[in-house]
């Protein structure tokens, strides 16, 4: 009989009673934990069964594994099942022993008759669900998914340890663990301590000289006082700005082949610093960074007129680029979600999502379906770039050039319509003609000038090309007069109608802006687009040059109408909201401006075409036709430089024939514009044609009159151009008078000479003025979701790109569902995500913070992993004080400052780093604080403090990146090389290129930067002893500070080697350091063959004992 | 071979643990007595290896850009036949710059049997095909995406998006260097940055000594190695630095990093003869020298030449990894990538390479180290057999579909071809090879079980080959 038949018989033949109650015991006590412990590897969701054996349906089980048989009923001693969970043979499952008490109650189950109601298999998505579902619920109980508890501090007597809840918190810790605190650290140590901690520089001699005395005096209110001032430093800001930058991934570039710049990434370094030394509640941080784009109130800057919220976004930009579009090259767009989801979940959450991109979560709450809901979140907008300037902000330049502007059409109006000269009468007209008529010998019948042309070469019987070689006064024939007029209105009237009928049954007009305004679904940025839209004819004023006015523009938009230094641009709507087919839009526009689509949203696809400046404007189309081969979203924008975010593009690129962007031209101040005019839609292809609108005032009249001589002829055209001359000064242009008046502009039939309209030219001079005073627009790479509709991902089977199962609703992590309105959300639900995240109902936020601050704070933090508070991270050394941070830091405001004052001025923090022998031995890792542990510089600070030491550091703050020295140059990828010491700047200015960081802080290990980064590796190799003792900027600033050392006021060798102990080392030297350097200074005076007397005023001298100054150890380290 | 350290936190431990076990205080020896330096050494819990080693070393001659496989060792005749036919839709692949309408292209060059071996080479490699003998090629390579960076990346990391140690680094890390004053990877470059950037040469998570020291053909050839003193100015300032770091060591909580630093001083000092010696050819004897082709006309074949042969000193040396990267003539840094002149720049490539890459197998074979050091030969990329058109000026485009490379020496086995195209060149159709496979075998080679060979990070064991990697028994000796 075979085995499974035995097993039927004894479910059969149970009693029913014993039935439904063993039915129970399965249901109650073992399918939740074969569920929860056993489907991921012994189900049909399995990437691979364990061993062939299936436990989610009893056929399986009963059909046994590789190992043979897996339980035999009744007996759980011959079942291999209950030795593996004995760990007796393989030891399942793999996570760990399961509770002695399960085990049992598996024994009982097998001894009962192993009774399993699972007569199928599940499918495999079944299995997946049900097993992440058991699995959710397990995990959602890990204690970093738990609110902070409001723990009170324990209770001390009388103890220094007493006042501050932090400290009573580590105090009970140490006592229970029967240690004690170290004693406090002295006062030249606490200074250099909280000078580096809380500014990345070391102290200057003044505070070396006020502050031990003060502090010996009154240690609490020194040190207050010392603190205070030190939070109320600059350099602050961009001391916990660059902790941040860590977290996020800062990069200036995009990195992979071509290193393109990161357009605005300057801008969120300085964004980030000003709100660390402003205050800026870091739950405000959490909204802007995640939707600074869609905040009903942004923050604008009121000094400078920007808007600082919308920089935020910038965040997700960071990161590397890869250049090339989704389409071409799929993985790699893929790649760059996978690094924007894990800067994202490491740096807010302390989560590593990322890691769920091929399947649920191996230990954490994280399922693979949450990273693909969470990358709709984030594809949903646009990723493109934003004019940060705050709305009014040149609204005074504005007004006036506006005004100029009226009033030099309203004075140039009146000149020309008075005006002496050829357009004085017809007779005129035809006198000039006929000396300028090389001006016209090739025109075509499209253009203005083509009347002239025929009549001038037909009435003479020549061919136009022989037109130069004719003299004036052989012209006087008028036989052919009418016959020529006849012939240009007949075919005129036929173009027009020709081409109008077929315009009006192949497009439909979108918008010839006659009115101000963009079409539904249109969305536009910018002051240049905002202050662009004209009338026909304005004049757009030349800025340079002994001309008044540039050209007359055409009825539209034009974002250099008042200024080309405003920015524009114009999104479409996407391309699957097009009502029909295509939309074509009337283009122009100069100086790198330009268009581009972008399929699924690619971070950094290959556009845009740039525009020719100088080609009249184009029909160009648009198309929905690209939505095929699985692209489902094509979104096109049209740009000024400014506002293109992948600007400037890689090196090479050519605007229109072969003009490039200069290698070197970082795109930075560019000015730059674009002209729309016309907007069509339309199914079937070609573009709108021309129907010569110029000449309806000309053929298009009431009369069918024909001239009937040369002269009649010559008025018609002259009163054809008085007519739009005389409309233009009542600002009354028609859409044909443009093309006339921008030619009569460019023969010189409108003077346009500054000296000879000496009232129009002050105007314009008026204007530049004006004009000079808008500044170059603050641009950054941000996010635009006006005007989209929400994007779903599809998953990504087992993280395969090519294997792509359904798509998956948009939302934030489901063990968070329920706490926000991510799923709900009209938009990508950013908005939602960031107000739940900055919230007091978030577990997470507030905690990961803290933490990442204590870690800057003593060297590691109370969770030693900052960005991982899973299962592979670290557990908290102090979970109540944890929480009690987090909880005190978000009722305080979520005040970054008032957090660090805290810790700075805890007996904790105050600790010195002498460590007893008992600590040494039971904590050795310091995690319950037993002491201030050694800390090494950080790159940055090790540099910083080269400069500061040597006095070269220039403390100014902000700014575009300074590019580093490098070996050599690569101009192909603007790897260009700067100054040796970078002008004295900040390490943090420096450009971090992701292809070629600075050295000397790669030397001293500057994370690899397209990662976020929550702790930084400290590395010990001989390399870092070469950087010292030989980098050529060791050297220069070693010397540097040697050549000011021998004009100081010091009397004698020992004293100014105190001064260097002050200035490199905070602190007063030993006897015997001091002697052991006064002396070494008189040894390099001597190599160097001075006598012992001029040692004073030896420059090199006192520049070798610099240089020894900076090998120290202590001078990269601080206690 | 596993560190055994859950991320990076217990680095710090395992390294302090190393200090207290190894050093007993050494940072107090005087100056030039210290013989034991951990500051290079791999893993110190083990040096000894998981299987028997074949051989010591490696160098890889990265040929950077990507040689075309059908101009070189990979003899496709069908090619000159269908040369100007449509490729057709069957041959368009996403591993490969390919579209339908695309069109054959015949190689410029003559293919030849040679050695005893009959292994082809094409005449665009007269040097390198008299060491046919000694080659053992994989004309199957296949990749995973038709991209510089990518494709580098992955050859040097095995992932496309790196963010892991570089080959030279895994296998410094897990054999140590023979000599404590050189480093573990050298990569013997000029300065410029490959796609996919210096990460290349990293180390990533595995500590940072493992990462690739660059090694320049003009000027300082190490940053900082030319010491900013006299020797005796330098020692005097050591001496000082010794006494005033010793007092500070005392003052705090982590003397083992402090002592560790003073003895990087030590190590650093002695780099810095150490180094230039070895940079310095002028004592190879002139056949040698010519050997090479130090004595060439062109300048970038010198420069090339020069590496070779700094590469086998520094083997010589102990170094374990030496990779020589190819001279960018055009301000190209792909210098193979012809995606135009395919004849003119393939030929310069080759002008400037084989001849060192051949002397390179002959000057190892004679001083009996070809054993034991590994040569590989290998672009990131093959190119199309296709062009969109043929023209004069018309190159080969972007490729891993099936491309070849070699290696030599190393206990390979030499004179064989592995692995199979199809009758264009364009894609795989027998033994298909990937990165992983070379790098499994390569670590084979050298005595290192691949699926051993990890380091924690990030919660799991890494490893080189990732989940992949298969160790190409047939092509060993």
């Amino acid at each position: 009989m075979s085995l499974t038949a035995v097993l039927w018989m004894g479910w059969v033949s149970m009693s029913t009673a014993t039935a439904a109650e063993e039915l129970d015991f399965f249901e109650s006590r073992i399918r939740p934990i074969l569920i929860q412990h056993c489907y991921e590897c012994h189900s049909s969701a399995s990437d691979e069964v364990g061993g062939g054996l299936l436990l989610d349906h009893r056929a399986g089980w009963q059909a046994g594994g590789d190992s043979g048989v897996a339980l035999v009923s009744g007996s759980p001693q011959e079942s291999l099942l209950i030795k593996a969970l004995k760990q007796e043979s393989s030891e399942m499952p793999p996570a760990g022993k399961l509770p002695d008490d399960v085990i049992a109650d598996f024994e009982r189950w097998i001894l009962g008759g192993a009774v399993d109601p699972r007569d199928q298999p599940l499918s495999a998505a079944e299995a997946a669900a049900e097993s992440w579902r058991s699995r959710l619920a397990e995990r959602r109980q890990w204690w970093s998914l738990q609110p902070p508890k409001s723990v009170a501090p324990p209770e001390l007597n009388g103890e220094r340890w007493s006042r501050e809840p932090v400290d009573r918190f580590v105090w009970s810790a140490l006592q229970q663990a029967r240690l004690g605190p170290a004693a406090p650290a002295e006062a030249d140590v606490l200074l250099r301590r909280l000078s580096f901690v809380l500014t990345g520089l070391p102290p200057t001699s003044e505070q070396v000289f006020a502050f031990s005395p003060a502090f010996h005096k009154h240690p609490d209110q020194a040190l207050e006082q010392l603190v205070d001032e030190l939070l109320d430093s600059p350099h602050f800001g961009e001391r916990i700005a660059r902790h941040w930058m860590d977290v996020v991934r800062y990069t200036d570039t995009y990195g992979y082949e071509w290193d393109i710049p990161a357009r605005g990434s300057w801008q969120y370094r300085d964004y980030l610093i000003r709100a660390f030394n402003a205050d800026v509640g870091f739950d405000q941080l959490v909204r802007e960074q995640i939707a600074g784009d869609l905040l009903a109130e942004p923050r604008i800057n009121v000094q400078e007129q920007f808007n600082e919220s919308l920089i935020g976004p910038m965040f997700y930009h960071l990161g590397e680029h890869r250049h090339g579009s989704s389409l071409d090259f799929n993985g790699i767009h893929q790649e760059m979600i996978n690094n924007k989801i894990d800067a994202f979940s490491k740096a807010f959450l302390g989560m590593t999502v990322a890691c769920a991109r091929c399947h649920d979560h191996k230990l954490d709450a994280i399922s693979q379906a949450d990273y693909y809901a969470l990358a709709g979140v984030f594809m949903t907008p646009r990723w493109t770039a934003r004019s940060i300037d705050a709305p009014g902000k040149h609204a005074a330049e504005i007004a006036e050039l506006r005004q100029l502007r009226t009033q030099i059409q309203q004075q140039l109006g009146e000149f020309w319509t008075a005006a002496d000269g050829p357009l004085s009468s017809g007779t005129d007209l035809r006198q000039w003609a006929f000396a300028h008529r090389d001006l016209f010998a090739t025109a075509t019948p499209e253009q203005v000038a083509f009347p002239f042309l025929k009549l001038v070469s037909q009435t003479q019987g020549v061919a136009p090309g022989d037109l130069s070689s004719l003299p004036p006064e052989l012209a006087s024939v008028d036989h052919s007069a009418s016959k020529i007029w006849q012939q240009l209105v007949t075919s005129w009237k036929s173009v027009n109608a020709q081409r109008q009928s077929a315009n009006a049954s192949a497009f439909t007009s979108l918008s010839a802006f006659v009115k101000p305004g963009f079409p539904d679904g249109w969305v536009t940025e910018g002051d240049g687009i905002l202050h662009g839209y004209v009338v026909n004819g304005t004049p757009l004023i030349s800025l340079e040059g002994a001309t008044l006015i540039a050209s007359f523009l055409p009825r539209g938009y034009h974002t250099h109408a008042l200024s080309s230094k405003l920015p524009g641009a114009v999104r479409l709507p996407a391309a699957a909201q097009f009502s029909q087919s295509h939309v074509s839009v009337q283009l122009s526009g100069g100086e790198w401006a330009g268009y581009r689509s972008i399929p699924q949203n690619a971070f950094l696809s290959e556009g845009p075409a740039f525009f020719d400046p100088l080609a009249d404007p184009v029909w160009t189309t648009f198309s929905a036709t690209l939505l095929k081969n699985g692209v489902t979203r094509v979104l096109a924008e049209i740009t000024t430089a400014s506002l293109n975010s992948n600007f400037p593009p890689r090196t090479g690129v050519a605007r229109s024939g072969s003009v490039t962007l200069a290698d070197q031209d970082e795109g930075y101040d560019k000015r730059s514009w674009l002209s729309i005019t016309g907007i069509v839609a339309h199914d079937a292809g070609g573009i709108p044609l021309d129907t010569l609108p110029q000449f309806s005032a000309l053929y298009d009249t009431d009369t069918d009159s024909l001239p009937a001589t040369d002269a009649e002829y010559w008025q018609r055209l002259c009163d054809w151009q008085r007519g739009a001359i005389r409309r233009w000064g009542k600002q009354e242009s028609q859409p044909g008078d443009v093309p006339l008046l921008n030619w009569m502009l460019t023969t010189g039939l409108l003077s346009n000479d500054a000296s000879l309209i000496p009232q129009a030219a002050e105007l314009v001079k008026q204007y530049r003025q004006a004009e000079s005073r808008i500044t170059f627009p603050r641009t950054a790479n941000s996010m635009d979701e006006r005007g989209v509709s929400s994007v779903n991902y599809r998953l990504n089977i087992r993280g395969n790109v090519d294997d792509e199962g359904a798509a998956v609703p948009r939302n934030f992590l489901e063990v968070f569902r329920g706490n926000h309105g991510v799923a709900e959300a009209a938009g990508s639900g950013r908005l939602e995500l960031a107000a739940y995240l900055s919230s007091h109902d978030n577990p997470q936020t507030a905690r990961v913070f803290v933490n990442r601050v204590w870690q800057w704070m003593f060297g590691t933090g109370l969770v030693a992993t900052p960005s991982d508070f899973g299962q592979l991270g670290d557990r908290p050394s102090h979970p109540e004080l944890l929480d009690w941070l987090a909880i005190q830091f978000m009722n305080e405001g979520w005040s970054t400052r008032k957090l660090i004052r805290r810790l700075a001025l805890s007996e904790t923090f105050r600790q010195s780093g002498l460590v007893d022998h008992a600590a040494a031995e039971r904590d050795p890792e310091n995690r319950l604080l037993h002491h201030y542990p050694t800390r090494r510089l950080e790159a940055e600070a090790i540099r910083d403090s080269l400069l500061a030491v040597s006095g070269r550091l220039d403390r100014q703050l902000y700014g575009r990146p300074i590019n580093p020295p490098r070996g050599s140059e690569d101009t192909t990828k603007r790897l260009f090389t700067g100054p040796l010491d970078s002008l004295g700047r900040r390490s943090l200015y420096m450009e971090m290129s992701i292809m070629e960081p600075p050295k000397f802080l790669v030397g001293f290990n500057l994370p690899d930067l397209k990662l976020p980064v929550g702790r930084r590796d400290v590395t010990n190799v001989p390399a870092q002893a070469l950087i010292l003792l030989n980098d050529p900027l060791v050297v220069q600033l070693a010397e540097f500070w040697g050549t000011r050392l021998v004009d100081d006021d010091s009397p004698d060798c020992e004293q100014r080697v105190r001064t260097m102990f002050i200035r490199a080392l905070g602190r007063l030297p030993g006897d015997r350091e001091l002697k052991r350097l006064t002396s070494a200074v008189q040894r390099f005076a001597k190599t160097g063959s001075v006598t012992a007397d001029s040692v004073m005023t030896d420059k090199a001298a006192w520049s070798e004992l610099a240089h020894v100054f900076f090998n120290t150890k202590e001078f990269i380290y601080y206690r | 071979m596993h560190c055994g350290c859950p991320g990076r936190r217990e680095t710090t431990t395992s390294r302090r643990g190393f200090l207290k076990n190894a050093s007993a205080g050494f940072g107090w020896l005087a100056l030039g007595g210290l013989l034991h330096d951990p500051a290079f050494a791999g893993d110190p819990q083990s040096l000894t290896t998981h299987l028997v080693p074949r051989a010591k070393n490696v160098i890889f001659c990265f040929m950077d850009g990507g040689p075309s496989h059908v101009d070189t060792f990979d003899p496709k005749p069908m090619l000159k036949q269908l040369e100007g036919k449509a490729i057709g839709e069957d041959a368009v692949s996403k591993r490969s710059q390919s579209a339908a309408s695309r069109v054959w292209l015949g190689s410029p060059w003559e293919f030849r049997q040679r050695g005893n071996s009959g292994l082809w080479v094409s005449d665009l490699f007269p040097r390198i095909a008299e060491v046919a003998d000694e080659l053992c090629v994989v004309r199957s390579m296949l990749g995973e995406l038709p991209l510089h960076g990518q494709q580098n990346l992955l050859l040097h990391t095995g992932r496309i998006v790196g963010q892991a140690p570089s080959l030279g680094a895994w296998v410094s890390y897990g054999l140590g260097s023979e000599n404590k004053n050189l480093p573990g990877y050298v990569v013997l470059n000029n300065d410029w940055v490959p796609n996919g950037g210096l990460e290349n040469f990293g180390s990533s998570f595995l500590p940072a000594s493992h990462q690739a020291t660059t090694l320049r053909p003009t000027g300082t050839p190490v940053d900082n190695i030319a010491a900013s003193d006299s020797p005796e100015r330098q020692q005097f300032k050591l001496n000082l630095l010794r006494e005033q770091d010793r007092e500070f060591a005392l003052r705090t909580d982590d003397t083992d990093a402090i002592e560790s630093a003073i003895a990087n001083y030590e190590t650093a000092f002695r780099m810095q003869s150490t180094i230039p010696e070895i940079a310095d050819i002028s004592h190879e004897p002139q056949h040698i020298q010519q050997l090479y082709g130090i004595d060439s006309a062109d300048e970038h074949q010198r420069l090339y030449a020069l590496q070779a042969l700094r590469a086998r000193r520094l083997v010589e040396a102990g170094v374990r990894f030496v990779e020589i990267t190819c001279p960018s003539f055009d301000g190209n840094n792909s210098p193979w990538d012809q995606h135009g002149l395919l004849k003119q720049n393939h030929e310069k490539n080759a002008r400037v390479t084989e001849q060192s890459v051949a002397a390179l197998i002959i000057d190892l074979k004679q001083r009996g180290l070809l054993d034991e050091t590994i040569v590989v030969w290998a672009g990131e990329m093959g190119r199309t057999p296709h062009t969109p058109s043929v023209t004069p000026t018309c190159g080969r485009d972007h490729h891993v579909n099936g491309y070849s490379i070699f290696m030599a020496g190393g206990g390979f086995r030499c004179g064989m071809a592995f692995g199979r195209t199809d009758e264009f060149g364009n894609s795989v159709v027998e033994n298909q090879v990937d990165i992983h496979d070379i790098h499994a075998t390569i670590l084979h080679q050298l005595g290192v079980d691949h699926e051993r060979l990890t380091f924690r990070y990030g919660g799991r064991d890494q490893r080189l080959t990732d989940v992949h990697g298969r160790v190409l028994h047939e092509i060993l000796g």
